[in-house]
């Protein structure tokens, strides 16, 4: 199990670098970023000048060589549009995506998961019925449109909640809901059917012949069968968050990586890419890593040979 | 047919005179359909759709290209004399019934072709990286690993960036990340079918891998695969939603219900046709395709609640 | 008993007075909701619209625009060009910055020094590198020394070249700069969150006070988020407001729209070069006529748009107020095309950036669909802005075999002056025009070095008629107009640039 542990973590390290390469190589390609540095007033020697200045004028190795250097001291260059150091300004919006997508996960566990339940135990009535209706609804409905819909109806029509922004647990809930919504009716869904499984086993039959405690017995026994598939479905879900969550930032003005991310591509904001997809890809393969690891201590009967 | 404990399909069954009789999948599940009303109402949504597509040019009114600034957001059944716009119009006069109808050829276009290559890729992955194992299935596993550390947004627009924005491009960014799931869940499902009885025999009797691969794995796999499809296909249309919002999408003139949607929410309170409508396609479009995923489910292999 | 009577009138009065002194601090706090993004408090190092809109917050330029679009002193006191290549500034005198140190003509040298320092790498290099050197006269006295005699420095004064103070700048490293601006405006920097808000507030040592005392901007790109956040109060005042939401704003009952020519031209420029159908000028002129402006500006815009001749509008310097749009005339469009022996039509395709423009990819649309009816096939291409302005710069680079294409641009005339223009779409030397003429070029850099101002006036305006009625460079567009949500208790006039300061909004 040790050895796993390292050759995984190797991989990893491999995995991330393989993954600023294809960055890298993605990046320039689109066209480089000198053009859009300078203003639209200047003319072609101020472009070969800044050209040469920013190192440009290298071939595409050589350029990556010297990226690679100085990302192992830390330094993944100067932000092209903010003049400041790119990955402080990276780490400096990520404490709010990762509030957000830690807020969007527990949502959807601490909601999902016990709705989910819930259904099961009344499988067949009223309230089971209602509650796949809603998740089938709310998978239906495109994030963005839910996320402004809500802001209209919560901010707007009640004005119970503020309209966008950072701030106190206020601020934080539409957001972190909305972000939550597709993973929470995932998650409903799977711990139904999966309890709905556990209900039907034969030695469940047993025990509650026996009159144990019927919802405990169910409770134990369907967390422990589900496990595997759940925390797969987490594990992605997580990082799926992680990355997706630009949505929601751009609606609620959310100051988060995504939002910095996306406006960095546009203005061809190389070293702001880069060191978020390094902070992500990182993110990413943590998770990962995790994951499989859970795994391989769930169920010993998976082998890794 | 049965299925017992260890997961085994078994096409014998007793019928009702008591003779051992072979049943399709197929069979029961086309009988499932006529009592399970919603995975009725599924299939039908997504044949109104599917029709909606393919039918386009004869069952549109009017042309979706055709703009008349004149008539720019006109409610729904407004006149001008020569013929009604049921669905009203857009900010550039054009036929908003028209455009939807038109549009179900970008969503459904996205979400089967995305969903066909998606699969078909992923199924290949999943086979041969379960079945062969070893250090295929190390390559390809580690390449499932690349392609989920990658944050997708950053993927779509720099590939939009280099390639220009086009129905094409959407399909394949779209498809670049969503084959892993079926990759990984068919794998799992091979893992386990490798080692069950049947397949151990063939390999006894000395049948090749292909020929144990396609004839006696694949069939039980593709149950899964179908699942996850028509499941996705729903995703895709809103992932398609999304990626129209952040200015991504497939771009105009083609309509498509996620950029209709996108660029009527300045409308919103002037011209209510021009959300609702494209709202509404696509929330209907999706719960159909979720409905029939959940009936596949319940059908096929009910084992596979999981997803 | 007197003694009181005369004790409790003095106290009175002192009551009554406002305390302070005359110039009393000004109160209250407003909130704004702002779309741009704002990257930098550095004033020298890059240039954008939303940093144009935010550092004259905290620092001064020396001369400026008032809201009505004419141009004075600001900083300075006086200005005057002593001779073709000398403008003397007098500045105003005793004043200082927010940290206490002094306001001069040292300051100024260095202040200009800084932007021209190669080392700084400055986007607004290019805005001065006219200037030969500064020199500093007496304490309040400077001079600017161009290298040739260049009418539009004063302009330019007028929007860059804020000034600061040298020891504070000189001791501090780039990045603490970034984010530690120390300048004369009317407000210092109280926080910024990036991303997130600015907090403004009152520069105690200002001479410009602010309307309010303190002013909260918080960024929001989303447009109906930045609608929802005014009409439920969560903001004051917004920008940027999406014409069909206009509305909803109007009938909140809270919060009231304003909207204002701005002079944000937009237009279509053309690769001309010999093998393509637009070579010839009743093509283009065809082209031009083919658009029904009036129809875009009225149904796509909703009226928030207003069709120019060519580039500019009345604001500008150099506007031909003779010169009027192009009519909308299809028929004679089809005749010109005929005569050009295009009878058959052409197609190429037309660029256009995403999300950069207002409603520009509807309007791109529906003027696609205009040409159509002369048959004429424009293929719309909404391209991310990196990758179109690539193709654009590399346009030189096609050669015969490969076709012309189109674009579509706005350009923001923040020096109000037609030059402005011309630099940016119609010399030979332009950064994004297809056109070359050599009679055009000789007359604008002949105009460009008239000191004279009614002179260079007359020969603006020469040079747009040529332009409209005779060479037909662009298909000529409109004027944006500029759309803001005000909550009740603002008040506020509209810059005839159409920018908004946060410094100049005040409550009722």
């Amino acid at each position: 199990m040790g050895s796993y542990v390292i050759k995984r973590v190797i991989q990893a390290f491999f995995l991330i670098k393989l993954v600023m390469v294809i960055v890298f190589l993605l990046l320039h390609m689109t066209g480089d970023p000198v053009l859009i540095m300078l203003d639209t007033d200047a003319t072609s020697e101020d472009i070969a000048e800044m050209r040469k200045v920013m190192g440009f004028d290298q071939p595409l190795w050589v350029q990556y060589i010297r990226f690679f250097k100085s990302a192992l001291k830390g330094d993944f260059g100067e932000s092209i549009e903010h003049g400041e150091p790119a990955m402080a300004l990276v780490l400096e919006r990520f404490p709010a995506t990762l509030e957000m997508a830690l807020g969007a996960f527990m949502f959807a566990v601490v909601i999902g998961i016990p709705f989910g339940c819930l259904a099961a135990f009344k499988e067949g009535s009223l309230y089971d019925k209602i509650c796949i209706g809603i998740t089938v609804l709310i998978q239906a409905v495109p994030d963005f449109w839910l996320a402004i819909m809500s802001i209209m109806f919560f901010s707007v029509f009640l004005g119970v909640l503020p309209s966008f922004g950072r701030g106190g647990w206020q601020h934080f809930i539409m957001p972190a809901f909305a972000a939550s919504t597709y993973h929470m009716a995932r998650l409903a869904r799977l711990m139904r059917s999966q309890m709905l499984e556990v209900m039907r086993q034969d030695y469940i039959r047993t025990a509650r012949a026996k009159g144990l405690n019927e919802k405990v017995i169910l409770m134990v026994h369907a967390l422990k069968n589900s496990a595997i598939p759940i925390v797969t479905v987490l594990g992605l879900d997580l990082g799926i968050l992680l990355g997706g969550t630009v949505i929601i930032e751009v609606v609620f003005a959310w100051p988060g990586v995504g939002r910095l991310v996306i406006e960095a591509i546009s203005n061809r904001d190389f070293p702001i890419v880069q060191s978020a997809v390094f902070l992500m890809a990182s993110g990413f393969v943590l998770i990962n890593l995790m994951v499989d690891l859970l795994y391989a201590y769930l169920d010993p009967r998976i082998s890794y040979a | 047919m049965t299925v017992d404990r260890e997961g085994i399909q078994s096409p014998l069954y007793l019928d009702d005179d008591g003779l051992l009789r072979e049943s399709s999948r197929w069979q029961k599940a086309v009988a499932s359909l006529r009592k399970d009303k919603s995975a009725l109402f599924g299939v039908l949504i997504l044949l109104v759709v599917v029709l909606c597509a393919v039918l386009a040019p004869i069952i549109s009114p009017a042309n979706p290209h055709e703009q008349l600034l004149s008539r720019s957001l006109k409610p729904p059944l407004w006149s001008d004399g020569q013929r009604i716009y049921i669905l009203g119009t857009d900010h550039l006069g054009r036929d908003f019934l028209s455009r939807l109808i038109y549009g179900t050829r970008v969503s459904l276009a996205v979400g089967f072709f995305a969903v066909f290559l998606t699969g078909s890729v992923g199924l290949l992955v999943g086979l041969v990286s379960g079945y062969f194992g070893g250090k295929v299935d190390f390559v390809f596993m580690r390449l499932v690993d690349l392609v989920l550390s990658f944050p997708f947004i950053l993927l779509a627009l720099a590939t939009i960036a280099i390639v220009g924005p086009s129905l094409t491009v959407l399909i394949l960014v779209m498809s670049m990340r969503i084959w892993v799931i079926y990759a990984r869940v068919v794998r799992g499902e091979v893992l386990s079918l490798r080692e069950q009885e049947f397949v151990q025999g063939a390999r006894s009797i000395g049948s090749s891998h292909i020929r144990i691969i396609f004839r006696h794995i694949l069939p039980n796999v593709l149950a899964p695969v179908i699942i996850i499809a028509s499941i996705y296909l729903g995703r895709m249309i809103i992932i398609e939603a999304g990626l129209s919002f952040l200015g991504l999408g497939v771009p105009p003139p083609t309509p498509t219900w996620g950029g209709l949607l996108s660029d009527g929410k300045v409308h919103l309170y002037t011209a209510w046709w021009v959300v609702t409508f494209p709202g509404l396609a696509i929330t209907i479009t999706v719960l159909g395709s979720n409905l029939v995923g959940d009936w596949l489910r319940n059908v096929l292999d009910p084992r596979l609640k999981s997803l | 008993m007197k003694r009181k009577l005369v004790l409790a009138l003095v106290l009175a009065v002192s009551f009554m007075w406002p305390a302070g002194s005359v110039n009393a601090a000004s109160k209250g706090k407003i909130v704004l909701g702002m779309g741009g993004k704002l990257t930098t408090f550095d004033p020298h190092r890059f240039s954008s619209l939303p940093i144009s809109m935010h550092h004259p917050n905290i620092f001064d330029t020396l001369l400026s625009r008032r809201p009505d679009g004419s141009m004075g002193p600001h900083l300075a006191k006086s200005y005057k060009m002593t001779s073709p290549k000398v403008w003397e500034f007098k500045l105003r005198e005793g004043l200082k910055f927010s940290n206490g140190a002094p306001i001069n003509a040292e300051a100024v040298k260095f202040s200009f020094e800084r932007i021209l320092d190669r080392k700084l790498k400055s986007k607004q290099y290019s805005y001065f590198k006219t200037i030969a050197k500064i020199e500093v006269v007496n304490e309040y006295t400077a001079r600017i020394h161009t290298k040739k005699p260049d009418p539009m420095l004063p302009p330019t004064l007028a929007i860059y070249g804020f000034i600061v103070p040298p020891k504070y700048y000189k001791k501090h490293e780039l990045k603490f700069l970034a984010r530690n601006p120390i300048g004369s405006g009317p407000y210092v920097l109280k926080k910024w969150r990036k991303g997130e808000e600015v907090i403004y507030e009152e520069n105690p040592n200002a001479w410009n006070k602010p309307k309010v005392k303190t002013a909260v901007v918080k960024f929001i790109p989303e447009s109906t988020t930045r609608v929802s956040a005014l009409i439920s109060g969560d903001v004051d005042m917004i920008d940027n407001l999406p014409p069909g939401l206009r509305g909803r704003v109007s009938s909140s009952g809270n919060a009231r729209v304003i909207s204002k020519q701005s002079p944000r031209t937009h237009y279509i420029l053309m690769v001309i070069k010999e093998s393509v159908p637009w070579n010839d000028v009743r093509v283009r002129l065809a082209m031009n006529l083919a658009i029904d402006r009036s129809s875009i500006t009225k149904n796509i815009m909703m009226g928030l748009a207003k069709p120019v001749a060519i580039l500019d509008g009345p604001v500008s310097f150099g506007h031909n107020p003779a010169l009027k749009p192009y009519p909308y005339n299809p028929t004679k469009a089809k005749k010109l095309l005929a005569d050009a022996g295009h009878s058959k039509g052409f197609s190429f395709d037309i660029y256009i950036p995403r999300g950069r423009f207002m409603m520009g990819k509807e309007a791109l649309t529906a003027i696609a669909g205009m040409w159509a009816r002369i048959g004429i096939k424009a293929n719309v291409k909404v391209m991310e802005w990196g990758s179109m302005k690539k193709i654009v710069t590399n346009r030189n680079k096609f050669n015969a075999d490969v076709p012309g294409f189109l674009y579509y641009l706005a350009r923001m005339n923040t020096a109000f002056s037609t030059q402005h223009m011309f630099n940016g779409a119609i010399s030979s030397k332009s950064i994004y025009g297809g056109f070359r003429d050599k009679e055009v070029d000789d007359m604008i850099g002949e105009a460009r070095q008239t000191m004279d101002n009614a002179a260079r006036e007359k020969k603006y305006q020469e040079i747009g008629r040529v332009l409209r009625d005779v060479k037909v460079p662009i298909i000529s567009l409109y004027q944006e107009y500029r759309v803001f949500g005000l909550s009740k208790k603002i008040s506020w006039t509209a810059r005839a640039d159409g920018k908004l300061i946060a410094s100049e909004v005040g409550l009722k």
